[in-house]
């Protein structure tokens, strides 16, 4: 990485952070959803939903709290592309584009200001669940392999929104998107419910879903202490993430033109 | 006059444009556009609205591409060859796109960076670019704040500190006051003195004819002219006498008969042809007038009553009134007899379609 390319991050990124910041409205928002989610379902179900043996001594409660945490990411990654298509309609991205020397590199900064935001927001739902109770046992070495994952994961979604974005530039094409892949994608992967305690052919659907790549990798690192098998969790991350920004540089690249 | 030779080019033009045509949604938007441009040159592009200019800006730019046709920038070819393109090319338009949420500085910073410029030069010349645009009052604000003249400044700010060979502008000085204006164009002058090409978009025709050394004038997607604006104003440019009466007359048709009649059988001047517009009186000639006013005498005859009277020289307005006036006319071909009542019938039968020049040539846009 050059140092061109270095500052072309540095200062799309804090452009994005600056926007983040000078919005506290939004910002405050994105931890009501998060917050209603365990409030009603880590109680709701706390009583009756049967864990398995892997998760003696722990309650729904504890289990759902790293689910939760990549939920926010998903919902977070997958409106990423939302400013990007306010930048659009203004002709801004277009100028952005136009001026840059590598538009992959500003890409790459706008993306990266999204992980490093939703993993924060990520921690601040954690400490949440820990105000409201959860119990957690966290290996150090395990929970920064997941993070890990889990910022591949927001990588990776938040180059799928910008690409819906780039291609559709219009909001409602992308509220289709966030409603249309968030729910499915998080009732079928391990976000909520661990894959023993699922029906067979939805374990099946869940084992191909990223999100339960990083959620199981979370939950096993938060609350039993282990180290997740880093090469099933990252490979198959990096690759997606891989295809998924490949995707979305080109249609930034051609965002420049009319 | 700052013009320089106009000359056909002995030297790699800065822009060069072949067989250019453009369409959309199947109006055409340039017809078949031949121009070269020479490099340290300050060229603008005028014409009415709708006429094409904007477009052609915008394809030497390689914001859109040609339907058909080649564009050539310092050997580049808009929209192919990107990155050296981007490096010597500055385009600022219209649509004054900017973050509102961030401030001025925060903007120019970022868009250093995405030029690629030395960082380590990075405070340093964005100070020097903020002196020289004068932007240091406003630019630690967020640019939602801006006015539009502040927003233009900052816009071409952050397209002028990659110091491209060709900076492209798009009516620059629209949103800027009298003196931002005046100012703006002495910068143009200097950033051409230095050695920059620039092709401005601009309906400013009296700062044309004092700043740029040659001024390319489109009319329906082709282009009518392309001269130097003294060579256009000796070519087409027609003195104007404005008279403004006490009060509208009551039969404009049969004063326009006597007042040409006066024109042509005093002799004074060429080509009269004579508007009437309310209470307004204009009467043009091709050749300027020596002498007394003979409108006036006529006038006089008449028992009406003048209470204003007003002589110009030939200038770059008239010029374009005449060359883009002809083309108009010809393109209505006589359709509505209610548009040509302002015509003397006797002159060259061009112009007189566009009305007075009292709107100068952003009331014909």
């Amino acid at each position: 990485m050059t140092a061109t390319a270095l500052h072309i991050v540095r200062e799309t990124a804090l452009r994005n952070w600056r926007k983040t910041l000078r919005r506290p409205v939004p910002l405050s928002f994105s931890f009501v959803q998060p917050l209603l989610w365990l409030l009603t379902f880590g109680f709701l179900f706390d009583r009756i939903a049967q864990l398995g043996p892997e998760y003696v001594g722990l309650r729904y409660f504890d289990v759902l709290l790293p689910g939760v945490c990549c939920m926010t990411v998903l919902f977070g990654a997958s409106q990423a592309g939302i400013n990007l298509v306010r930048d659009l309609q203004t002709g801004f991205v277009q100028r952005l584009v136009r001026a840059s020397a590598h538009p992959g590199w500003m890409l790459a900064g706008m993306i990266g200001a999204d992980v490093v935001r939703l993993l924060a927001q990520a921690a601040v739902v954690a400490l949440l669940g820990l105000a409201l109770g959860a119990r957690l046992s966290p290996s150090v070495p395990g929970t920064v392999l997941a993070l890990a994952g889990l910022a591949v994961f927001a990588f990776a979604w938040s180059a799928l929104s910008c690409s819906i974005a780039l291609s559709a530039k219009s909001q409602e094409a992308m509220a289709v998107f966030v409603h249309v892949s968030n729910m499915p994608l998080l009732f079928t992967s391990t976000a909520l419910v661990p894959p023993r305690q699922m029906p067979d052919w939805l374990e099946t659907v869940a084992r191909w879903n990223p999100l339960s790549l990083v959620a199981s990798a979370l939950r096993e690192a938060l609350l039993l202490a282990r180290i997740p098998d880093a090469a099933a969790l990252l490979v198959p991350l990096a690759l997606l993430g891989t295809v998924l920004f490949a995707i979305a540089r080109r249609a930034m690249s051609r965002a420049a033109m009319e | 006059m700052s013009e320089r030779s106009s000359t056909p080019i002995d030297v790699a033009p800065a822009v060069r444009l072949a067989g250019v045509r453009r369409s959309f949604a199947g109006v055409h938007a340039l017809d078949g556009i031949d121009c070269a441009i020479e490099p340290a040159r300050l060229v603008a592009l005028a014409g009415a609205n709708g006429s094409g200019k904007s477009t052609m800006l915008r394809i030497v730019a390689g914001v859109i591409a040609p339907d058909a046709g080649t564009v050539d920038v310092f050997g580049a070819t808009p929209r192919t060859s990107d990155a050296a393109f981007r490096t010597m090319t500055g385009y600022v338009g219209q649509d004054l796109a900017l973050d509102g949420e961030i401030t001025g500085a925060e903007t120019l910073r970022l868009f250093y960076a995405l030029r690629g410029l030395p960082h380590g030069e990075r405070t340093r010349r964005i100070a020097a670019i903020v002196e020289e645009l004068e932007l240091g009052s406003f630019v630690e604000r967020r640019v939602a704040g801006y006015s539009g003249g502040q927003r233009q400044r900052l816009h071409l700010a952050i397209e002028t500190m990659h110091a491209p060979a060709l900076l492209l502008l798009d009516e620059p000085t629209s949103s800027l006051d009298p003196s931002g204006r005046a100012a703006l164009w002495r910068r143009l002058v200097a950033w051409r003195d230095g050695g920059h090409t620039l092709l401005v978009v601009t309906h400013d025709l009296a700062d044309v004819q004092a700043h740029c050394d040659r001024i390319v004038l489109l009319s329906a997607g082709r282009i009518v002219a392309d001269d130097a604006p003294s060579a256009l104003v000796a070519s087409h440019g027609r003195a104007r006498t404005t008279i403004e009466l006490a009060r509208i007359p009551h039969d404009p048709a049969s004063l326009r008969d006597a007042l040409e009649r006066a024109g042509g059988a005093s002799g004074a001047g060429g080509g009269v042809r004579v508007e009437i517009h309310g209470a307004v009186i204009t009467i043009t000639r091709s050749v300027p007038l020596h002498g007394p006013e003979p409108a006036l005498d006529a006038l006089r005859a008449l028992e009406i009553a003048v209470s204003r009277f007003e002589q110009h020289p030939p200038d770059l307005s008239s010029a374009f009134f005449e060359l883009t006036g002809a083309v108009v006319a010809a393109d209505r071909d006589a359709s509505d007899d209610s548009r040509v009542a302002g015509r003397s019938g006797r002159g060259s039968g061009t112009g007189g379609g566009r009305g007075s020049n009292r709107g100068g040539p952003r009331g014909a846009s």
